[in-house]
């Protein structure tokens, strides 16, 4: 017979591994940063820099989900269509962006990333049909929709989750319609309030 | 704050998803660390231990994750010498400054197999953690090879079975460990095809025992000869 109360608790556990996993990345992140801030310091070590931080910035987002948890985003200002711009031209497919004014607020650009790569991998991206992005939305609010010919990534339903699941830790939903070989997403978010200049977020 | 998956996306397919994420940012961080070249980044270079913990992480990241999600690991073998892994994780000890008990190794024979290196550190690492959480005293840790298989014993010397420490930690052997260091040292054994367990020395003394079989002892060969 299980007694529950001797189960692991999974989120201590989770939170005790990703400590466990970040702990090599947080030691190689101090001795990178202490190099490239010697002056002089070569460009590359700045990449390795960034590069040890969004391994970081990864992990600490996205391994939450694997214990059940919602994925540990952190709000920070900008504007979701520069995120979604930079997040299309990053993925480096034939997709086309129709994104309106900018839209202010506070939102997790990693989660943003995430959420446009995993999106587009879901259409057939190749030139002749490009698949079309379009991003709406006033205030807070923003709808990011994707229509295209549907393709059929390896681990499509994890990716449709992984959207999901990043959609509603962001306020938001995902939803999607595949039909006679067309693939319809609506992705719906909400950012936070982003703070004035000079003003620290509630809470800090 | 928990947020369940829909119940159609099995955890497999979630972990592989997690694992190609979490591995992009690791692969960027290891490109830019070649793109480093010169002497830092040499063999011998100041920047190595840099691309040290970018293995370590791609090394452990599949593996637990595939815990988290409470999926067996597939962990990869490699030739793993313990004897070499032993001694390493007792001079990682006694290197602490609040190191206190004296931690003594007796190794025999041939203690060379095809396991997952980083597993077996780990579960070294884990063993000595739970021991020394044990004792303000002196532990001995013998490993010796018996047919196919290799047992790593760690002796809680002077802490009896009985005690109320012993008792606990057989309770928590007994069922599901909630300890992360020994829940994840059982786990590991379990995905090698081995196990961990506590009992007493003829001495009555907590000891305890992780067995990692080895599927073909001829075929392994030491790491660094």
């Amino acid at each position: 017979m299980v007694r529950d109360h001797l189960t692991p608790a999974p989120v201590r556990r989770v939170r005790a591994l990703i400590h466990q996993v970040r702990s090599p990345l947080t030691a190689a992140l101090l001795r990178v940063r202490a190099w490239a801030a010697h002056e002089g310091a070569p460009r590359a070590m700045r990449d390795l820099e960034g590069a040890l931080v969004a391994a970081d910035t990864a992990i600490t987002r996205l391994f939450p989900l694997a214990g059940g948890m919602v994925p540990a985003l952190v709000f920070q200002p900008g504007d979701l269509a520069a995120l979604v711009t930079e997040a299309v031209r990053a993925a480096g497919v034939s997709a086309s962006l129709e994104a309106g004014p900018p839209l202010p607020a506070a939102w997790d650009a990693f989660a943003v990333g995430c959420i446009v790569r995993n999106l587009l991998s879901l259409a057939d991206a190749r030139p002749a049909h490009p698949a079309r992005l379009t991003l709406q939305g006033e205030g807070q609010a923003a709808v990011l929709t994707l229509v295209g010919r549907a393709a059929s990534p390896p681990l499509g339903e994890a990716r449709r989750w992984l959207v999901q699941q990043l959609a509603a830790a962001h306020g938001g939903r995902a939803t999607f319609a595949l039909e006679q070989g067309r693939v319809a997403a609506y992705v719906f978010l909400l950012g936070r309030a982003a703070s004035p200049p000079g003003e620290l977020p509630a809470g800090e | 704050v928990s947020a369940p998956a829909p119940p159609e996306v099995p955890p497999d397919q979630r972990w592989a998803l997690l694992c190609e994420e979490l591995a992009r940012p690791l692969a960027a961080a290891r490109a830019d660390f070649e793109a480093l070249g010169g002497a830092a980044a040499a063999a011998d270079g100041p920047a190595r231990p840099v691309l040290e913990a970018i293995e370590e992480v791609e090394a452990m990241m599949a593996a637990v994750l595939a815990l988290s999600f409470d999926i067996a690991p597939a962990l990869q073998r490699q030739p793993v010498d313990l004897r070499a892994e032993c001694a390493r994780a007792v001079a990682a000890y006694h290197e602490q400054p609040l190191a206190r008990p004296r931690v003594e190794l007796r190794l025999e024979g041939d203690l060379t197999g095809r396991w997952n290196a980083w597993a077996c550190r780990r579960v070294l690492h884990d063993l000595l953690a739970v021991a020394l959480s044990l004792t303000d005293g002196p532990l001995m840790i013998s490993a010796a090879r018996a047919g196919a298989q290799v047992t790593v014993e760690i002796e809680v010397i002077g802490v009896p079975m009985s005690s109320p420490a012993g008792r606990a930690l057989l309770d928590e052997l007994g069922e599901r460990p909630r300890q992360l260091h020994l829940w994840l040292a059982a786990r590991l054994a379990e995905a090698h095809g081995g196990q961990l367990r506590a009992a007493p020395d003829a001495a009555g003394w907590i000891t305890l025992t992780v067995v990692l079989p080895d599927p073909d002892p001829r075929a392994s060969t030491p790491e660094g000869g």
